[in-house]
């Protein structure tokens, strides 16, 4: 993580080592407390907002990914996508209360505390399990569209929105009957979903296309299309919905956005392919998880106005350069592969994470 | 094609992975990302375009259609 000066327009307040591949996260502001779901530990490391040290591992169910706290019952919920669960956590005294059998591959999830409701996104079925935050009960099963997902509820409109990666939409869920009411069409391979209640309005992070889509929640309709960074993954608002956050997992950093004008402000670098993040209102903290680099960057927003600069993609640096050499095993076979093997010709790697 | 950062099994990630998205490129393994960290790469998915003498002529890129257009613009062929 970089270091921080007064000319920048955030303060690099560090990284705590979390467990492996982070990806949800969560904060606990009334606990001063932070979750975030290990997908490659099959745990939640749980870490002090303010010290910003670990104070606890939960073991959960295989590779949780999504991760959600209720204010209300002091619970965090996690979907466990591989053991298709949502585990449930106390959240003062870290451990497992309850695990709540849902369908296939859930890999998002949502909260929606007022209703005392809980929403899986089963990624591998299609659907949405809505489960009671009080009880564990599962209330319903609804579908949504191709790879559901991550979900997000807006209080104001009585609503829930499920975003379906496989299908570049929105499912729009009714919070009380729990039936889909309408979809909206977004860019491709929506991860992630914030919403601002007081614009009414939803920003999407559209990952394969590296844009965010604004939504005007009254009309249903995407109202524009903002560039950012490559890959996004991650979405949050912050400093009372006047600034976005985008997490860049292909560049490693994050987008903050001017809602007002739309035009990104600053990029701060974090970790190694950023996922998730939160934001704690009261200070304007944004915690990270770094999939990459097992880790969670923290830092203050500290932009109140628009910087004297904005930021812009330099030329990488590698360009023009030798490729450094490489010596790795090859996937099938185990033996070393080296550089040498593709001298002479035009190639391209491409480096991929599974997750 | 290298995969990066698994943590864990990376070689039966890898190849579940592969069979999802139906991929026969040769794929070496970078469990914990050394090899990101020496080209000084912070994230995934991202191309690398490497010319017949070995030089990086372009980074980044995220779908097919990018990757098209850059080998277009660079005058080398695709796929």
């Amino acid at each position: 993580m970089s270091q921080s000066n007064s000319s920048e327009p955030y303060l690099s307040l560090g990284a705590i080592p979390v467990g492996l591949g982070p990806e949800g996260i969560a904060l606990a502001p009334d606990l001063r407390r932070g979750f975030v779901a290990c997908a490659r530990s099959n745990s939640v490391t749980v870490f002090d907002m303010d010290s910003l040290t670990v104070i606890g591992e939960v073991p959960v169910g295989k590779e949780p990914i999504g991760l959600v706290y209720d204010h209300i019952s002091k619970r965090v919920f996690t979907s466990d996508a591989r053991s298709d669960l949502v585990s449930v956590i106390d959240a003062t005294t870290l451990e497992v209360i309850g695990q709540v059998p849902v369908q296939s591959y859930p890999a998002g999830i949502g909260i929606y505390s007022e209703k005392r409701k809980v929403y899986c996104g089963n990624t591998g079925a299609n659907t949405v399990s809505v489960i009671d935050a009080d009880t564990l009960e599962v209330l319903a099963v609804t579908e949504a569209k191709r790879a559901a997902g991550s979900l997000g509820a807006n209080h104001a409109r009585n609503e829930v929105y499920c975003v379906n990666f496989g299908d570049a939409s929105i499912s729009i869920i009714d919070g009380t009957t729990n039936a889909v009411t309408g979809e909206i069409a977004v860019d491709y391979a929506p991860c992630k979903i914030a919403i601002d209640p007081t614009r009414d309005r939803a920003y999407v992070a559209n990952s394969l296309v590296s844009t965010v889509s604004v939504i005007d929640l009254n009309r249903r309709e995407v109202i524009a299309t903002l560039p950012v960074e490559r890959a996004p993954v991650g979405m949050a608002t912050g400093k009372q919905g006047t600034h976005l956050y985008a997490a860049n997992r292909g560049t490693g950093n994050i987008s903050i956005i001017d809602q007002a004008s739309g035009k990104e402000w600053a990029r701060v670098p974090v970790g190694e392919a950023p996922g998730d993040l939160a934001v704690d209102e009261e200070t304007s903290t944004v915690f990270v998880s770094n999939a990459g680099s097992n880790s969670v960057s923290v830092f203050r927003d500290t932009l109140t106005t628009k910087p004297a600069t904005l930021p812009k993609t330099a030329r990488h640096p590698l360009i023009g350069q030798p490729v450094p050499e490489f010596a790795l095993p090859d996937m099938v076979t185990g033996k070393i592969r080296t550089s040498a093997e593709w001298q002479g010709k035009n190639y391209i790697i491409n480096m991929f994470a599974s997750w | 094609m290298i995969n990066v950062w698994e943590h864990v099994n990376a070689e039966d990630e890898a190849k579940h992975f592969c069979s999802i998205h139906k991929l026969v490129c040769p794929v070496l393994l970078d469990e914990e990302g050394e090899y990101m960290r020496r080209l000084g790469l912070r994230g995934v998915p991202i191309n690398i375009v490497v010319n017949k003498k070995g030089i990086v002529k372009a980074v980044g890129m995220t779908t097919p259609d990018e990757v098209r257009a850059t080998l277009t613009k660079l005058l080398l062929p695709f796929g």
